[in-house]
């Protein structure tokens, strides 16, 4: 595909985006987007409407406990804990009465407990192979603190996070302990840094970079509640990594996005985003992701992960990636539905399909997106 | 200011401290490195009514401490400053012994542990990063006072729990997040030969730290019913929050610096 990207793509609405958005609360340019690439899209908006279908995902910090310890815990103070499909991330059912403060966007979704319960879930899940959860929901329970009140979460045992968050980490593959030198490029609040920090067993060295330094204090709170000793933390401009002439074997770009995928926590989101907006976004990811794989050692692993759905942050970066450099290789991953291979007029490589895409209504995750790259060796 | 090693000075300190804790075996296990966080003028002008404790913003040292005393910034700070501090004009070799006439300038030294020691102080100072690794404590005034990060090692490193403790109940654990001191009654077990004002590490039923505090009385005296026998100084509750909104306010102020 050539790079000569039209970007953001604006599609022609019709009379049912209309009616759509007006019912939603979107606005239309999006509805009309969502409509072309989503996979049962209207499913999606009725699922993301209810915020009786959000999920609460809990991963534990295997630097200070473990996911047996730390589930007995939880229990014992009357938590409802899942299993996922990861080992040390559990689904908690009943995060506590007054919900969960999620700070780094400043949104309280406050609900009671019996809210949570997602009785309509299966009615909007297909198919369920691609169906994240390991078992289905149970009574929940008495009505208890928040799970980011406890005092497992002020020491750190935990970290509020979503699974599709976890399954970024997971995919950079780290074996427990190895030596490796990661670079996070985007790294408040540090959800991802700390991940990174435990699979590495605080060994290695991981450079977090954040350039907001109002949100340096989050994450700084969170390397040090998570007993991390392995980060240097950078207030720099990641674009500008690799002026430090410093090259690292994993990579994780957790690109600054739209965060069309996080609407059902914030659904200022239907509204507060224009195509400028997307425009800026995916001009600053192709920047990021090229200066992200300039300072990637020979064989080493970049993943390019975003929380929107838009193909302008998604495969139109990875593809300027390709376009950019032939040694740059996808590979495949392991959770997800396949990434698009072609939106609009633009048809993109064959190995787009390896990148992975997840959905509210289909996985139980916040909206995201995410990619494998290896830079082929020399 | 940058990062760096420690000093023959820092590392007797801190190794007297570790010894003092029961951890002396894990010192060498660790790279420890400082940074110097603020400076203190020890005289301070009655006319601007300026406490004696206030500080001069990290980053402004930082330029200081590449250089000599002739720094854009340190005169820019000076000059704005003026009449505020009386020995602020001193100059420092490579920012890290004072001279002659900063002798009435204490410092703070933040003390940090980091895992990777494969790096040198070169590539810190290129980097100029925020944060290494994990701050365990303050150096001031050729004392080191842990932090809660440091009492994590030491419970667990020291199983022997040969060092000076509170174990407190549930109830009281709930209150002690939230800032509240310690009542003799709420106190299930303690370190013996604890003594009159010393620094203790507060243990929950788990043995887990919750916070540190500092001793009202000595011995048995501890845990005196319907009095406050322990005075909590930090906690997991309180310390997270404070750090944090802390740190956000002296990174702002400290780029307002730079600008």
């Amino acid at each position: 595909m050539e790079d000569n990207l039209d970007c953001p793509v604006v599609l022609t609405g019709n009379e049912h985006s209309k009616f759509l958005s007006k019912r939603y609360g979107y606005k239309e340019w999006m509805i009309s987007r969502f409509l072309n690439f989503i996979p049962h899209p209207e499913k999606m908006l009725d699922y993301v409407h209810d915020s009786k279908n959000l999920h609460y995902y809990i991963r534990v910090n295997t630097l200070r406990t473990n996911p047996q310890e730390l589930k007995r815990r939880l229990d014992e103070k009357g938590y409802l804990l899942r299993e996922t499909i990861l080992k040390e991330v559990f689904e908690i059912k009943n995060p506590g009465f007054g919900g969960i403060q999620i700070k780094d966007t400043g949104i309280t979704i406050g609900r009671q407990n019996n809210d949570v319960n997602n009785d309509n879930k299966d009615a909007v899940t297909t198919p369920k192979d691609y169906d994240l959860q390991s078992s289905k929901d149970d009574d929940l329970g008495s009505k208890q603190p928040s799970i980011g009140s406890t005092i497992e979460y002020l020491k750190g045992y935990y970290y509020i996070q979503d699974l599709s968050s976890c399954i970024a980490v997971e995919e950079l593959e780290i074996h427990a302990g190895s030596d490796l030198v990661v670079l996070d490029m985007a790294a408040a609040p540090g959800g991802k840094t700390t991940h990174i920090a435990q699979k590495l067993d605080n060994k290695g060295a991981i450079f977090a970079c954040e350039l907001n330094s109002n949100r340096l204090a989050s994450l700084l709170f969170n390397l040090s509640r998570c007993f991390v000793q392995n980060t240097i933390v950078l207030n720099i401009k990641a674009e500008e990594i690799n002026e430090l002439e410093l090259q690292f074997d994993r990579v994780l770009l957790d690109a600054p996005c739209t965060c069309e995928g996080i609407i059902m926590k914030d659904h200022s989101r239907k509204k507060s985003r224009n195509l400028v907006d997307l425009e800026t976004c995916s001009n600053r990811q192709k920047k990021m992701i090229i200066s992200g794989f300039d300072v990637l050692k020979p064989n080493g692993l970049l993943i390019y992960c975003t929380c929107s759905f838009a193909p302008e942050e998604n495969e139109m970066i990875i593809q300027h990636l390709l376009n950019n450099h032939k040694d740059a290789k996808i590979e495949p991953l392991n959770y997800g539905m396949d990434g698009l291979t072609s939106f609009s007029k633009y048809q993109f490589d064959k190995k787009m399909v390896h990148t992975k895409r997840f959905y509210p209504h289909i996985h139980s995750t916040n909206g995201f997106f995410i990619a494998k790259i290896r830079k082929k060796p020399n | 200011m940058t990062f760096r090693n420690l000093t023959n000075l820092e590392e007797t300190i801190l190794k007297r401290s570790f010894n003092n804790w029961g951890i002396f075996e894990i010192f060498g296990t660790l790279r420890i490195l400082t940074r110097t966080l603020v400076l203190n003028a020890t005289i301070s002008d009655q006319n601007t009514n300026v406490s004696k404790h206030d500080a001069i913003p990290n980053k402004i040292l930082s330029h200081n401490s590449c250089g000599n005393s002739s720094s854009n910034a340190i005169e820019k700070y000076n000059n704005n400053y003026q009449g505020r501090f009386h020995t602020l004009t001193i100059g420092y070799s490579k920012g890290i012994e004072p001279s002659e006439s900063g002798k009435n300038i204490k410092r703070t030294e933040e003390v940090f542990v980091h895992s990777n020691v494969k790096y040198e102080n070169i590539l810190f100072k290129k980097l100029n990063p925020v944060i290494i690794g994990l701050k365990i404590g303050t150096i001031k005034n050729k004392k080191f006072s842990p932090g809660l990060n440091f009492a994590e090692f030491v419970v667990k490193h020291n199983r022997n729990m040969d060092y000076p403790y509170v174990i407190i109940n549930t109830k009281a654990e709930n209150l002690i997040v939230f800032g509240r001191d310690i009542m003799g009654s709420s106190i299930l077990s303690f370190f013996k030969d604890i003594k009159e004002n010393q620094q203790v590490i507060i243990l929950n039923h788990n043995k887990e730290v919750i916070g540190l505090g500092k001793s009202r009385y000595s011995g048995s005296l501890i845990i005196q019913p319907n009095i406050i026998t322990i005075d909590t100084t930090q906690d997991i509750g309180t310390y997270y929050l404070k750090s944090e909104n802390r740190l956000s306010k002296s990174i702002d102020k400290n780029i307002g610096h730079l600008l």
